[in-house]
């Protein structure tokens, strides 16, 4: 913003009243002018330049009056006035030639709008949840949104306008707040965030004591970026894992499990599109390339009604919109993947790219003769690889539009015998979203959204002699419009609605060649089409008490053309079946989902939240793992498939202490879930077009309490979380209908992420993590069948498995920076591992080597210690 | 840094490591284990009857002369067909005549001759038939009485297409390296408008007869049968290989999964099974794929049709089977 110079401008009264030259009226005097996002400043000097007229005035007074667009042939220069100044306290005298402008009383009765978006100084990014206050006699204060855009709504009067975002400079400016006007702020980086194209960081500071939701985390990149992982790939997934009530099945992956649901419970979103499997190499890294992200929000709680589609979390996934000031190159070489990203203005300050790719391929490693003898594998049939490619672009159209259009794309290509021994598999995923901001005016942000999503996967059985491809696929378009209100200072209105479609393959096998021992088969489409809208309305009751409350519907159908069976009682013949043709309604549905939460604010530093919502879940995973496999099954509801939904209630202490130096909070919440599946024993899946007969239900429920304290501020941040959570499940069929254990069960759960800036240039990051032992399935006991020893089971995920735990240490040495070098980069040494623990990664018992007679029990473990090196770069 | 020590650590990684891991089952009240199969082949026919344990193994790998299950002696077992024929099964002699298959001098020759038997014994709880005779389109029924307990089940033997031709042949199985290797195939028509299970098995050395158990030793790996559904077979089989599961085998471990006894005679069997015992065998078939539940489904007993909470199968079979000579 602009410098503003306090002038006093002194009126000389006695001047005025001797002055003898007759002045003509400025209700007759006209005049023609055009005025384009002129200030009151510059119109005055038009209207001296056109006319008789001289203007008397404070500076202060008028300076909060901005971007006036005016256009009128022969206009009095009173009605010009007043047209230009409405909406604020300003009233013009005239004395003789002088027109003398004054502002009445300092508190008006009437209310403006300030509005407009934040962004990064260095890059023209939008921030998204940057806190903008503006304080006067009473403090009013909002987020951004996920577009960087805010809206206050306050009574006329001169404030001081805070911005803050963790990781900037704040910004302060005083104005005259008397007319609706946009107020676009842009902050200034802090000098001490290492590397410098990593722009966002954390919350910004009161969020978590002051917002009113529940179980809501954002980590900034800058943070994701410091926690040390496997081979010094930052990972999105991983980093949440340190989070409270966010657990895993398996060690190591991507897998996430939020407040006692399975991972397929997690919607995760890439600028708003769904990527059904966000993994590569099987979990073991997140399909976000880091480099090309800005910002990701974890919602485990009650989330905002915007949000639906999955029963246990959303992970919002922002990109970057590129550099839109300068050229800049960013990457990385490390061990596991290689990164390049080069982004840029298109147009200065208008519209700008992005484009980030990230390559790996370990299998390249494993199949050096040395590596592979001395892990035990085939050098010649190891194949890991991945790639994903980031690209997006964004054009501002004027002040009040802005065009985005962001596409990613990610390739696996996987056969390791040590993970998963039977296929070679194959899978990509492709979004496309094209979005349009529109404001409408001060109190009206539009957002409108087209997304596309595919999902492909494929695997061949190794072993299998019947030589042919099995594949499936999943593609989903929604077309949606949001749109944010300001009603007034105390209510703030989301709604919006949408459409999707979804068309899903369940399954399609391919002969390999003419001669193959297999023929093709293709199970029918699954469609199916859902319609939703939601309302939520963010309201102040009283300085202490907020309240969000919302509600979103949606209206789901199963549609054909598809035939469907029905069963005798115990599913195992068909004793009916209707046909569907193409495009009717099987089933439909209907969710709707309340969602509120109350905020009660203790002191300025501290509150109380409580909240309840329901969520609907239109979609079923079908798996077989616990951790995800790219053959598992996305299949939508259906007269079989009844939606899941699921009900939680969570409250929450907050409090911020040392001067918002530390943020501490204490959650507990209680889920319970239903119409929850889960195949049954020996589930036959492969091309099954009865699948449902495979499927039982039941339901799922989780409670527990969270602790984490943060140190957003200084030279080390970080934080330590701890979690006491059970979660239970109980699917008719299985383990004599009672409540059991998911694999997921981890009763204890500690994490320490700790950071420590040494100096400009160097920094260690050190992280610790525990967690008592997830739950698995062994067996009752062994028995002989045709000479050979076999297993028998008796319940599911009755064993405990031991606690893991494990250290991880990364340093970063970033090289001396000078002025006149662009180049920028920094090594990143770490460690993961490093006190070389064995955890857990998977316990079995098969049968022994030497013959059938014998089983033994194996546990799989995936790493020793494990040192890395990765040099990033920037220029 | 070392370099390329840093490599293989970041290998590793990804390659997982595996360790033996200590663990004892809980005590559990053994369960009775009765299998038997009856087929179209030449009788006898046999029922095992044995005790479950809580023990992973016996810790010494058995002969079957030092057996590592506890066999169940002095049990009733009776088998009934349903055109009338009631068998009362007799503990399983430890010499029998025996139709041999003989390939002696590049020349193959039956004949029928006292053999004595390592596996079928009463000492390792085979009982044998004495009469029946296994048909196709047939129901069988198990009786078996041990003590004061009582357990039976009943078994359906679906007919089976004849095998066309068979031969070995050097094929590429589906796998990543695309590595080549002798491959038992079999050649026969798939009845379309039915729903079908098979199961192909083949047996190296020919100089055994051929209604004897179905496990096959094969390089002093085993293997259990191949068993496969019509689901993607095409109405003419053109040429399907008999698979092997062999745990620990390549990929497993590096050692060939291929048939490779390209100097003797080989016998490929095709049997036809019921979804009953089709879902068994792959049950056990998965189990010897175990490699970790993380990516593989929840382990799961193989669900058996002994009525009166004994485990095992008693199931019926037609077999169809041709023999190639080198």
């Amino acid at each position: 913003m602009k410098k503003m110079k306090p002038i006093l401008v002194f009126i000389c009264c006695t001047f005025l009243l001797i002055g003898k030259v007759r002045a003509q009226d400025m209700d007759k005097v006209t005049i023609s002018i055009e005025l384009k996002n002129a200030s009151l400043e510059e119109a005055f000097t038009k209207i001296e330049s056109g006319t008789s007229f001289k203007f008397n005035y404070k500076t202060a007074d008028i300076a909060g009056v901005k971007g006036i667009n005016y256009r009128q042939q022969h206009v009095t220069v009173k009605k010009l006035l007043a047209d230009i100044t409405v909406n604020t306290s300003l009233q013009f005298e005239q004395f003789d030639n002088y027109i003398v402008v004054k502002k009445t009383g300092k508190q008006s009765s009437h209310s403006i709008t300030i509005y407009g978006f934040v962004t990064a100084a260095n890059s023209g990014e939008s921030l998204i949840g940057a806190t903008v206050n503006v304080a006067g006699n009473k403090t009013y204060s909002t987020i951004t949104n996920a577009y960087g855009f805010y809206s206050l709504t306050v009574p006329a009067a001169t404030y001081t306008v805070n911005c803050s975002y963790v990781g900037f400079k704040d910004i302060d400016t005083t104005a005259d707040l008397h007319r609706t006007y946009q107020h676009n702020i842009q902050l200034v980086l802090n000098e001490h965030t290492p590397l410098q194209t990593v722009v966002v960081a954390t919350t910004a500071k009161k969020n978590p004591v002051k917002n009113t939701i529940t179980g809501y985390h954002r980590l900034s990149i800058a943070e994701i970026k410091k926690i040390a992982m496997p081979g010094g790939e930052a990972d999105v997934l991983k980093s949440l894992q340190f989070l409270p009530g966010i657990q895993t099945s398996a060690e190591g992956t991507t897998n996430l499990s939020v407040r006692g649901g399975s991972y397929d419970q997690n919607l995760i979103l890439l600028d708003e599109a769904p990527v059904y499997n966000p993994t590569h190499t099987l979990g073991f890294f997140s399909a976000f390339n880091t480099d090309a992200l800005k910002d990701v929000a974890i919602y485990k709680g009650v989330f905002p009604s915007w949000y639906g589609s999955r029963l246990s979390s959303v992970v919002d996934v922002r990109m970057k919109e590129g550099n839109a000031k300068k050229y800049t190159v960013t990457g990385g070489i490390g061990f596991l993947a290689s990164r390049l990203t080069i982004e840029g203005p298109i147009k200065k300050e208008r519209s700008s790219f992005i484009v980030s790719g990230r390559y790996s391929n370990i299998g390249m490693w494993l199949k050096i003769p040395q590596i592979a003898e001395k892990i035990n594998q085939n050098t010649k049939n190891s194949r890991v690889s991945f790639y994903d490619l980031n690209v997006k672009l964004n054009k501002r159209l004027g002040a009040k539009d802005r065009l985005y259009l962001s596409a990613y794309t990610g390739y696996d290509n996987f056969f390791l015998n040590a993970l998963d021994k039977g296929n070679e598999m194959n899978w990509s995923n492709t979004t496309v979203t094209a979005r349009w901001n529109h404001i409408f005016n001060s109190n009206v942000f539009a957002n409108t959204s087209l997304l596309y999503s595919n999902y492909k996967y494929s695997y061949d059985l190794v072993e299998d002699t019947r030589n042919f491809t099995w594949r499936a696929n999943l593609k989903e378009v929604t077309l949606k419009t949001d749109l944010d209100l300001t009603i007034n200072g105390n209510n703030q209105v989301k709604f919006g609605t949408g459409i999707t479609a979804q068309d899903v393959l369940p399954g399609q096998v391919n002969q390999k060649s003419a001669s193959s021992a297999s023929k093709e088969v293709q199970l029918n489409n699954r469609s199916s089409a859902q319609l939703f809208a939601y309302i939520n309305n963010e309201q102040k009751i009283s300085k202490r008490i907020s309240l969000s409350y919302g509600l979103r519907a949606t209206w789901f159908a199963a549609l054909g053309d598809a035939m469907v069976y029905r069963y005798n009682a115990d599913n195992s013949d068909v004793i009916d079946s209707t046909y569907y043709s193409k495009g009717k309604v099987i089933k439909s549905y209907m969710g709707m989902e309340p969602r509120a939460t109350a905020r009660v604010l203790l002191s300025p530093t501290a509150s109380l939240k409580f909240s309840y919502g329901r969520n609907y879940q239109f979609q079923h995973l079908l798996t077989n793992s616990s951790v995800g496999l790219p053959t598992d099954l996305w299949m939508p509801s259906d007269p079989y498939f009844k939606p899941q939904y699921a009900d939680q209630y969570a409250a929450g202490f907050y409090k911020t202490i040392l001067n918002d130096s530390y943020e501490g909070s204490i959650e507990g919440y209680y889920r319970k879930s239903y119409n929850i599946t889960d195949f049954k024993d020996n589930a036959e899946v492969f091309l099954n077009d009865k699948i449902e007969t495979q499927v039982l239900t039941g339901g799922q429920k989780g409670y527990g309490l969270e602790f984490m304290l943060k140190k957003n501020s200084g030279a080390s941040t970080g934080w330590i979380s701890y979690t006491w959570s059970k979660a239970l499940r109980r699917i008719y069929g299985v383990n004599n209908n009672e409540w059991y254990p998911p694999t997921y069960d981890h009763r204890h759960n500690i994490s320490f992420v700790y950071s420590y800036a040494i100096n400009k240039r160097a920094s260690v990051s050190v992280n610790w993590i525990y967690r008592s032992g997830g739950r698995t399935t062994i067996p009752l006991g062994t028995y002989i069948f045709n000479e050979a020893r076999w297993l028998y089971y008796g319940k599911r995920n009755e064993y405990q498995l031991p606690a893991s735990h494990r250290l991880d240490i990364s340093a970063t040495w970033k090289t001396r920076e000078k002025p006149n070098r662009k180049w920028q980069s920094e090594w990143v040494f770490s460690v993961y591992n490093a006190y070389n623990r064995q955890n857990v990664f998977a316990l079995f018992i098969s049968q022994s080597y030497n013959g059938y007679t014998n089983t033994k029990a194996t546990q799989v473990y995936l790493t020793g210690i494990l040192p890395s090196i990765t040099y990033n770069f920037k220029f | 840094m070392n370099m390329r020590w840093s490599f293989i650590c970041v290998v590793i990684l990804l390659a997982a490591c595996t360790k033996d891991y200590d663990f004892k089952l809980k005590d559990t009240t053994p369960l009775y284990v009765i299998e038997g199969r009856i087929s179209d082949l030449q009788g006898p026919y046999y029922i095992h009857i044995t005790r479950s344990t809580s023990l992973l193994g016996y810790p010494l790998v058995t002969t079957q002369d030092a057996d590592s299950f506890d066999a169940v002696q002095g049990a009733e077992v009776i088998i009934k067909d349903d055109l009338g024929t009631v068998d009362t099964l007799i503990p399983a002699a430890d010499v029998l005549p025996r139709m041999l298959y003989l390939y002696n001098n590049h020349v193959m020759d039956s004949d029928v001759r006292a053999y004595p038997s390592k596996v079928y014994t009463y000492k390792r709880g085979y009982y044998q038939t004495t009469k029946i005779k296994g048909m196709p389109g047939h129901n069988y029924q198990l009786h078996v009485r041990i003590g004061d307990s009582t357990f039976q089940a009943s078994a359906y033997m679906p007919p089976v297409p004849t095998l066309d031709s068979v031969a070995v042949k050097e094929d590429t199985v589906v796998d990543a390296a695309g590595d080549k290797g002798n491959l038992p195939l079999a050649w026969f028509r798939e009845p379309q408008d039915e729903k079908n299970y098979y199961m192909l098995q083949f047996y190296s050395n020919v100089v055994e007869y051929p209604y004897n158990a179905f496990l096959l030793e094969y390089n002093n790996y085993y293997s259990i049968p191949f068993v496969v559904d019509d689901k993607i077979l095409p109405p003419y089989v053109n040429g399907l290989s008999v698979q092997l599961i062999i745990p620990d085998s390549y990929p497993y471990s590096g050692a060939p999964q291929y048939f490779s006894y390209l100097d003797r005679g080989v016998q490929i069997r095709l049997s036809s099974l019921t979804k009953e015992a089709f879902e068994y065998f792959n049950v056990l078939r998965k189990q010897l794929q175990t490699d970790g539940n993380v990516y593989k489904p929840t382990p799961a007993s193989a669900r058996g049709n002994i009525q009166g909470g004994a485990l095992g199968l008693f199931w019926a079979s037609s077999i169809s089977y041709k023999l190639i000579l080198p």
